[in-house]
């Protein structure tokens, strides 16, 4: 094993020179190897990780939440929805409507009863602001009452805030709509 | 197929769908970060099947906490937290194993495994030993030293993330990596 100068690193943390055929108490020869080594542990992937990408996938298939419960009701039946259920539902509805994105969803439950709903959304550059609130407001009414049945229509509009907290470039297939 | 679609989305994009339950989205973030996680928890726990548990625990736990991840921090840092915390939990269940006291020698395998393909059977090969060699020298450095060094040189995390991960001072984590450098480069003068 080489042999180096003792050195002490700066006050900015970077080694001081030592001369000679040693840079920062590091022997030159074993500076290269480390960077080489350094370089190539950089785009290496471990044959363990490759083995167990599909076990990790598989298990992160069937991962759940911590979730809450929300009432629905069809007629006299009453059922349970998972919160988690009910917002992926309301993400793909939202994300439907041409130059929206939905951006975060939060559900108020009052016990299991859905009593409001707030949610985040992008709006494509250009879009008519207040008309395509409408827009989306519908389109959860509708995906609500697909979900949970008749207590949806208790979520008065008061309890179903729409925050549009940012706005993006229209993508192609939102310009082929909107045309 | 939309992972295909998603695989160009950045963090942030993919981070916001996985929270509202978006489960292609945080497929393609563990697709994407999966490799560095596993890299870094095989490095501290020095076994395969523990890396496996580390990173699998580390993306189960990310995908149920999303909806509190809020991006003060990024994404990777975020994760690279998850897994160091899992890995520790690992070690200490294991402990007593001092990790920091154990020296080994270049050249000899500490578990260092596959080589991305490259095209030349016999720079491969030169490079699986090169790994293997660092991977030995890595074994033998204290744990807090070999974190630091492996999140500042091979992930590229700045200081103040290395912070955040780690939960180390910047000036120790500075010394470390200093430290690191110099007994990895000592280490490896000899290999040829």
């Amino acid at each position: 094993m080489a042999m180096t100068e003792t050195t002490k690193p700066t006050r900015s943390g970077a080694p001081r020179t030592a001369g000679g055929d040693s840079a920062g108490g590091m022997s030159m020869a074993g500076a290269e190897t480390l960077e080489r080594a350094t370089v190539a542990l950089r785009s290496h992937v471990d044959d363990g990780w490759t083995s167990a990408w599909q076990r990790t996938l598989e298990r992160l298939v069937t991962a759940t939440r911590r979730t809450r419960r929300v009432a629905g009701s069809s007629g006299t039946d009453r059922y349970f929805v998972s919160d988690q259920v009910v917002a992926v539902s309301l993400r793909s509805a939202v994300d439907e409507v041409a130059g929206t994105q939905a951006l975060a969803i939060d559900v108020s439950l009052d016990g299991h009863d859905l009593i409001g709903l707030r949610l985040e959304v992008s709006m494509a550059y250009g879009t008519p602001l207040r008309a395509h609130a409408v827009v989306v407001r519908h389109a959860v009414r509708r995906c609500l009452a697909e979900v949970l049945g008749d207590p949806a229509h208790r979520v008065g509009s008061r309890g179903i805030e729409i925050h549009i907290v940012d706005v993006h470039l229209p993508g192609h297939s939102e310009v082929a709509r909107r045309n | 197929m939309r992972h295909d679609v998603m695989r160009d989305a950045d963090d942030t994009v993919l981070a916001r769908k996985a929270a509202m339950g978006d489960r292609d989205a945080f497929t393609v973030i563990a697709h994407r970060h999966g490799p560095a996680m596993y890299r870094f928890a095989r490095r501290i726990v020095q076994d395969d099947g523990d890396a496996e548990d580390v990173v699998q625990d580390a993306l189960v736990g990310a995908w149920r906490d999303l909806d509190q991840f809020r991006g003060a921090a990024s994404l990777r840092t975020w994760l690279f937290r998850l897994t160091i915390n899992r890995a520790r939990t690992a070690l200490r269940k294991r402990r007593p194993a001092p990790l920091g006291d154990r020296t080994a020698e270049p050249g000899v395998s500490a578990g260092t495994i596959g080589i991305a393909a490259a095209a030349d059977p016999a720079q491969e090969a030169i490079r699986e030993r090169l790994l293997a060699a660092l991977d030995a020298a890595l074994a033998g450095l204290p744990e807090r030293s070999r974190i630091a060094w492996i999140l500042r040189e091979i992930d590229g995390l700045s200081y103040d993330e290395i912070v955040a991960v780690t939960g180390m001072t910047r000036n120790s984590i500075r010394g470390h990596v200093y430290r690191a450098r110099r007994t990895l480069a000592q280490r490896l003068a000899t290999w040829r």
